[in-house]
């Protein structure tokens, strides 16, 4: 399953919500360099992702979880009535398959969990093209 | 079985048919005191008698007042029996099976609902049946046939029992209050671990994803070694959370910590 935008010639959009500001710039920077993949937006908890993806509708939205404020689990059933086409992808350190399960079921596209090959799985569950092969670093 | 082995019911019997209804009531020390003062055969007890034919309630309250307690109450009707109870709080409450052996069932029922005091029932002949159903109802002792001294005796079982149980009961509460406490602090000794274990992940996260930016392969390996680590411990932890009954909510926001 891809996210492909009316226009193939326009770029995947991306909504990275994480209450850590430094993986918010590593990230944005490493996503930064798919040529089809453009970052639009940040949020640091679970109110300012929802507000975020009702004004910019991004095709795809990183959500973590643990989050001081309104944690992701949470905000998740908003966040994907909030953006109804964007596929809301859970980017989190929590492995638990109740955990999962749960995301899974509050309408998560998919569930990544934070580690080395995060990024090269961001990127297939979003359908781009992997510049960053998994299990190569 | 003897007439003493006859008198007195198990008291596991009563609790347990109490905690299926639901309405155990909460030990208070004052009645308990005045059920242990009660056991004093010279003690003069406040007696509830409650019976579906007039004339033998008549009868067995004479009986009771010869035996020099008081009666604060004498019921007939289901309706008047629970209020009356609440009022008066007898020290123990003798019922007897009338002409319908339901409705002496509806007079317990309704006497334990309301009463932190032993209930006896008096029963012309032993029926294995009705006694089961008026234990499952909260009936501490029965007497079959009674004579007037078999009778005391039956209340200075009941009495002697119920003090027993009352506490029993108020030292199981203690244990579960102190195992509610430890399990409280056990839960937030749990939740401040994932928070710092997941600070640990979250640093590690960071390191990584500098480590790709700069192709660094080597360190990167190692701090995914240490993250996979880290990673088990915080799953582990969390399914120990919600085995002990915290949520997905409480453990994700971090709200429960300040508690």
């Amino acid at each position: 399953m891809t996210n492909t935008p009316a226009d193939p010639s326009r770029p995947l959009t991306v909504l990275i919500c994480d209450d850590n500001a430094d993986i918010r710039e590593r990230l944005t920077e490493l996503i930064g360099r798919e040529p089809g993949l453009r970052v639009i937006g940040w949020a640091g908890d679970g109110d300012e992702v929802i507000a975020k993806a009702r004004e910019l509708q991004p095709d795809v939205i990183t959500l973590d979880l643990s989050m001081q404020g309104r944690n992701g689990l949470d905000a998740l059933p908003d966040v994907v009535r909030a953006a109804p086409t964007a596929k809301t992808i859970v980017v989190s350190a929590y492995a638990s398959p109740t955990v999962v399960k749960e995301a899974m079921r509050r309408g998560a596209a998919g569930y990544i969990a934070k580690g080395t090959t995060m990024v090269a799985e961001l990127l297939l569950l979003i359908g781009s093209p992997c510049s960053i092969a998994a299990g190569s670093v | 079985m003897s007439q003493r082995e006859r008198a007195a019911l198990a008291p596991l019997a009563w609790g347990r048919a109490r905690r299926r209804a639901g309405v155990v009531p909460r030990p208070v020390a004052g009645q308990v005191k005045r059920a242990m003062a009660a056991q004093n055969p010279s003690s003069r007890l406040r007696v509830l008698v409650a019976n579906q034919r007039p004339h033998r309630l008549a009868l067995l309250s004479r009986v009771i007042e010869g035996l020099g307690h008081q009666i604060v109450a004498q019921e007939v009707v289901v309706e008047a029996v629970g209020p009356d109870t609440a009022r008066v709080r007898p020290d123990v409450a003798l019922v007897g099976l009338g002409a319908d052996p339901a409705h002496a069932h509806e007079l317990i029922s309704a006497i334990v609902r309301e009463a932190f005091c032993p209930v006896i029932a008096l029963i012309p002949d032993y029926d294995a049946d009705w006694i089961e159903e008026a234990a499952r109802r909260g009936i501490f002792a029965y007497i079959v046939d009674a004579r007037p001294e078999e009778i005391q005796s039956a209340i200075d079982i009941a009495l002697g029992r119920f003090v027993e149980y009352a506490t029993l009961k108020g030292a199981f509460e203690q244990r579960d209050l102190a195992l509610q406490e430890q399990l409280g602090l056990l839960r937030t000794r749990q939740r401040l671990l994932v928070e710092v274990q997941d600070g640990i992940l979250q640093q590690l996260t960071t390191v990584t994803l500098g480590l790709q930016l700069g192709q660094l392969a080597e360190p990167l390996a190692a701090t995914g070694r240490a993250i996979e680590l880290a990673k088990s411990i915080v799953t582990q932890t969390i399914d120990d959370l919600l085995v002990s009954g915290s949520t997905l909510d409480e453990i994700l926001d971090g709200s429960s910590f300040e508690r």
